[in-house]
């Protein structure tokens, strides 16, 4: 089984993208053998009220019977937008839509991880049980935009936000600007609900990385359409057998992603 | 020495045929529910390849080793792999014949891996001549060159004129550049831009060129409307940044013939977006392989 735990539809305004429907990203799946994906808005990133966005997404999923069984909505949430009003947006999207998980952008939105709504609705997904998407970054700065941001996150700053509240699933994406925690910050990697997925550019070096922390710590993603869609998966299956049997890979591909969300 | 004028109105007109039967993308796969998936290993065994954009001694003290134990795992065949000289604009002649030793070393180190090239500063003209005798000498292919000069600097002309007799490529590093509109602050002012390849190409039509790693950090989008009607630049795909729709875009805009498959050290995304671009059969034998080894064929240095 193959679950893509970071996926995305809609639109990117710097770049044109491909594959960025339910459908186009269906057609990826079939090709590539990818049963489920979590998926959320890419719309919403640029939105300061993502819930329009999110709406779309819930919307186009819905009017879909093979998006319903196969895409999982991830809801992206404002916390520092309409002073509460994000709140009714995270309970809309988790109570009454059943949205898998949430997907944070604290650059795009302009926050920082100490930020006190930031932490309460970190909590909230705690309370919830359902996970907290992190993003190191969407795009290479480099060749983007002067209209997009610069900055990336750092896997040290989002471990801040863990040490303050570790009752929460987190999962990092697109890991790009490394992985060489502080001493302290690899023990809170290590010690807590925390994973990364294998889309990001940090992850060259996968049989390592596998070997340092093991196969338990990660999960298969994309980041499609951004990112081409076969790399995150490559990774994985390159890997010999002497670095991961079957059931190592089988644990990356999709079981590490069901015990996440309580699948199994 | 044949007549620039002619030569370059010749290769216009092939470049143009080859934009006519060579820029149509594979058409874009339906929705196929009941076809088995495609199974990327047995896809990475099936190809042969050839890394146009390798380095060694850049990840550390465990070169070669590090480089070809990637490419065992990803079935590249060959790398053709330099030692890039320091950045600085001042890099003397010990310093790059320092760095082409490390590549001879790996050379014979892993022989049936590596493909040598040579690195040279341009700025010394003569000892820079001298090293490409040397270099060729012992079995180096091709060059590469950091900024140190812009490719179309009037102080490389005698090197470019030099890899015309020996019908070797030159690659060519490319920078952020005008990326975010302004030339960015952290490249030094003679770092190479995609409008120096249409000048240098159009002076030397006769030339090989190779526009570095399209996922390195440039906007590969205008990198590649920039060169498209300069039939002697060639582009690599190698680099960190496996943006999606890379490869797909360049075929349609430069062809399938112009287009080299290389890791630049980032070797599941340049093997991983070749797989993933929208690509027929031929399409993507031609990227892996074909193309570059057409390249080495000319100076008779291809791989069998």
């Amino acid at each position: 089984m193959l679950i893509d735990s970071n996926a995305y539809i809609g639109h990117w305004p710097f770049r044109e993208r491909n594959y960025n429907t339910c459908d186009g990203l269906m057609t990826r799946m079939d090709e590539f053998g990818v049963d489920m994906s979590y998926v959320s808005s890419l719309t919403a990133i640029m939105y300061k009220n993502t819930q329009t966005a999110n709406a779309s997404l819930y919307r186009e999923i819905q009017g879909n019977s093979e998006a319903k069984r196969r895409l999982k909505p991830v809801a992206v949430i404002n916390p520092i937008y309409g002073y509460g009003g994000w709140k009714d947006d995270y309970y809309t999207c988790i109570k009454e839509w059943e949205m898998s998980a949430i997907k944070i952008f604290p650059i795009y939105h302009r926050y920082d991880f100490n930020n006190e709504y930031c932490i309460e609705l970190v909590r909230m997904a705690a309370k919830d049980d359902i996970p907290v998407m992190i993003p190191i970054r969407m795009v290479d700065a480099r060749p983007s935009s002067w209209l997009d941001v610069e900055e990336s996150l750092s896997t040290n700053q989002i471990m801040g936000l863990v040490k303050q509240v570790p009752e929460t699933k987190y999962i990092l994406q697109n890991v790009a600007s490394g992985v060489s925690f502080s001493d302290e910050n690899e023990k809170v990697f290590r010690n807590n609900q925390v994973w990364m997925d294998t889309s990001g550019r940090s992850m060259n070096e996968f049989h390592h990385l596998v070997e340092r922390f093991g196969v338990e710590k990660f999960v298969f993603g994309t980041h499609s359409p951004t990112l081409d869609y076969v790399t995150g998966l490559l990774r994985i299956e390159s890997l010999y057998n002497s670095e991961a049997n079957e059931a190592d890979k089988e644990s990356i591909r999709a079981t590490n992603i069901q015990k996440i969300f309580n699948h199994q | 020495m044949m007549n620039r004028r002619k030569f370059f109105k010749d290769t216009a007109l092939a470049g143009t045929g080859l934009m006519v039967t060579g820029n149509a993308v594979g058409a874009k796969p339906e929705r196929r529910p009941n076809v088995a998936p495609r199974d990327i290993m047995a896809e990475v065994k099936k190809y042969q390849k050839i890394d146009a954009h390798a380095h060694v001694f850049l990840h550390g003290g465990d070169s070669p080793e590090w480089e070809v134990g990637f490419a065992e795992r990803l079935n590249i065949t060959k790398l053709v792999a330099s030692k890039p000289v320091a950045r600085n604009l001042e890099a003397n002649p010990d310093q790059f014949r320092e760095c082409n030793n490390m590549v001879l070393g790996a050379m014979k180190k892993a022989p049936d891996h590596i493909i040598g090239q040579m690195t040279l500063n341009p700025r010394f003209q003569k000892e820079s001549l001298e090293e490409i005798n040397r270099c060729v000498g012992e079995g180096m292919v091709g060059l590469k060159l950091y900024s140190h000069v812009k490719i179309n600097d009037p102080l490389f002309y005698p090197i470019i004129e030099k890899f015309i007799d020996l019908k070797m490529i030159i690659l060519m590093h490319v920078g952020i550049g005008e990326s975010r509109v302004v030339f960015s602050p952290i490249e030094v002012a003679s770092t190479s831009i995609a409008k120096d390849f249409v000048d240098v190409s159009a002076r030397y039509p006769e030339a090989m060129f190779q526009f570095a790693h399209l996922g390195g950090g440039g906007d590969w989008e205008e990198g590649v409307k920039t060169i498209k009607h300069s039939p002697n630049v060639f582009v690599d795909v190698s680099g960190s940044n496996n943006d999606a729709n890379i490869i797909d875009f360049a075929v349609k805009e430069l062809g399938e013939d112009r287009i080299f498959f290389g890791c630049d050290n980032s070797f599941h995304q340049g093997v991983g977006h070749v797989l993933a671009a929208n690509l027929t059969e031929t399409q993507r034998r031609k990227i892996f392989f074909d193309n570059y080894n057409k390249i080495l064929k000319k100076s008779g240095n291809h791989v069998d």
